[in-house]
């Protein structure tokens, strides 16, 4: 049997090669790197477990998974060891070897997030000197999230969001980050800049449920349960917790419809999915190209 | 409402794939891998979770936060986009699968 076998794997190879097989790099699956990434984070001694993090990074420039290596590096270096010095040293390292836009707006996200922890005036100082160069619209959004806080700074946090939608290229984006800035005016007190930022992110459910309780405040029943009944369509969970149900039965004593007003805005049409290919969590294939002929529900979501 | 709390709704829906014709599938958008096993061992589910490798959730379908749900129609047109959870999604879901 033993001699058998070179031949064998001459056959085998050959036949794969013939399929592209032998000729073609494969990446590694997310899985695989995956589970390399836990392997790095389960290591003990912190400066240790900093070493396989970097390594990690390094086998792994272009997976997006670098950057929980580079947020878990950063904090075994702030948290557990201490060692300020060598995170802003990890950092600026990082910074180096970084150049997409995207991948610098994770980096400088991070050190952001840092000085927030640490000391919040050089955090909004550091938010402030990014709007010169800062390429990445999701950077200028989560620091606009932190900073939208009242006891942090809210004119910086309306600036920051403003940037990220000038910087988004995609519509939900921009509404998202719109309807964040219309967020902040309300905080303010500034009702009328509110509502004309909000109404600019229309179909944004945040932005619709928010305008649909000004106007609601402000008497106009009708306009804003509208706007109530588009932000349920698009946000499920509004319908409760806007009580819709008690607002519709002032507006509409008696109607009993309010499940198919929000449904008929539920359904729309956004283009077709985009093809995509992934492993699951047990290194099961899935091609999304495939499974055109059938419905699908895709529900992203995190394990918090 | 936070992802994990729905999942006993999306497993319940899962089980009804055959039912109403539908595939469903769960996209993980962070790279927690441990800490997901735990979940889907806790909460003992079954659906696939996808691993979002590629930031597809994020930079495709540009979801604004999790959990986000797409549902999706057999020319692969997207039909719906709900944002956020909510005690009932699994109806929700089922209602919008009814109508497209």
């Amino acid at each position: 049997m033993a001699h058998l076998a070179p031949k064998f794997m001459i056959v085998l190879c050959a036949l794969a090669f013939l399929a592209g097989g032998c000729a073609r790099h494969v990446a590694p699956s997310a899985l695989y790197i995956l589970e390399e990434l836990e392997a790095a984070s389960a290591v003990k001694d912190p400066a240790g477990k900093v070493e396989r993090l970097t390594i990690f990074i390094g086998n792994h420039g272009d997976s997006q998974y670098r950057f929980v290596a580079y947020n878990r590096a950063l904090e075994t270096l702030t948290v557990e060891m201490k060692d300020d010095a060598k995170a802003a040293q990890f950092l600026a390292g990082a910074l180096a070897k970084e150049t997409e836009p995207a991948a610098r707006g994770e980096l400088l996200l991070a050190k952001f997030e840092y000085l927030m922890k640490k000391d919040k005036n050089a955090a909004v100082a550091f938010a402030d000197s990014l709007f010169e160069t800062g390429r990445s619209a999701r950077l200028f959004l989560y620091m606009g999230y932190e900073l939208m806080d009242p006891k942090a700074d809210p004119d910086l946090a309306l600036k920051c969001f403003l940037k990220s939608a000038d910087l988004s290229a995609d519509p939900h984006a921009k509404s998202n980050a719109i309807a964040n800035a219309g967020a902040v005016l309300d905080q303010q007190g500034k009702k009328e800049e509110a509502k004309r930022y909000l109404a600019m992110a229309a179909g944004n459910p945040d932005a619709d449920g928010l305008l649909a309780k000004i106007l609601w405040a402000e008497g106009k029943r009708d306009e804003a349960l509208d706007l109530y009944i588009r932000a349920a369509a698009g946000m499920p969970g509004a319908r409760d917790e806007e009580k819709l149900d008690s607002l519709d039965a002032v507006v509409h004593p008696g109607a009993t419809d309010l499940g198919e007003r929000i449904m008929a805005l539920r359904i729309g049409d956004e283009g077709p999915l985009a093809g995509a290919t992934f492993v699951d969590l047990d290194g099961r294939a899935y091609d999304l190209a495939k499974l055109k002929g059938t419905k699908i529900v895709i529900n992203a979501l995190s394990p918090t | 409402m936070p992802c994990v709390a729905e999942f006993p709704q999306l497993e319940s829906l899962k089980q009804r794939e055959k039912e109403l014709g539908f595939k469903f599938l769960g996209l993980q958008v962070n790279g927690l891998l441990n800490k997901m096993r735990d979940v889907v061992k806790e909460k003992k589910t079954t659906f696939p979770i996808l691993l979002d490798d590629r930031r597809f959730a994020r930079d495709v379908l540009q979801i604004s936060g999790t959990p986000t749900t797409f549902v999706i129609d057999k020319e692969g047109r997207i039909r719906a986009r709900l944002v956020g959870g909510t005690k009932d999604i699994d109806a929700v879901i089922v209602d919008v699968l009814g109508k497209i």
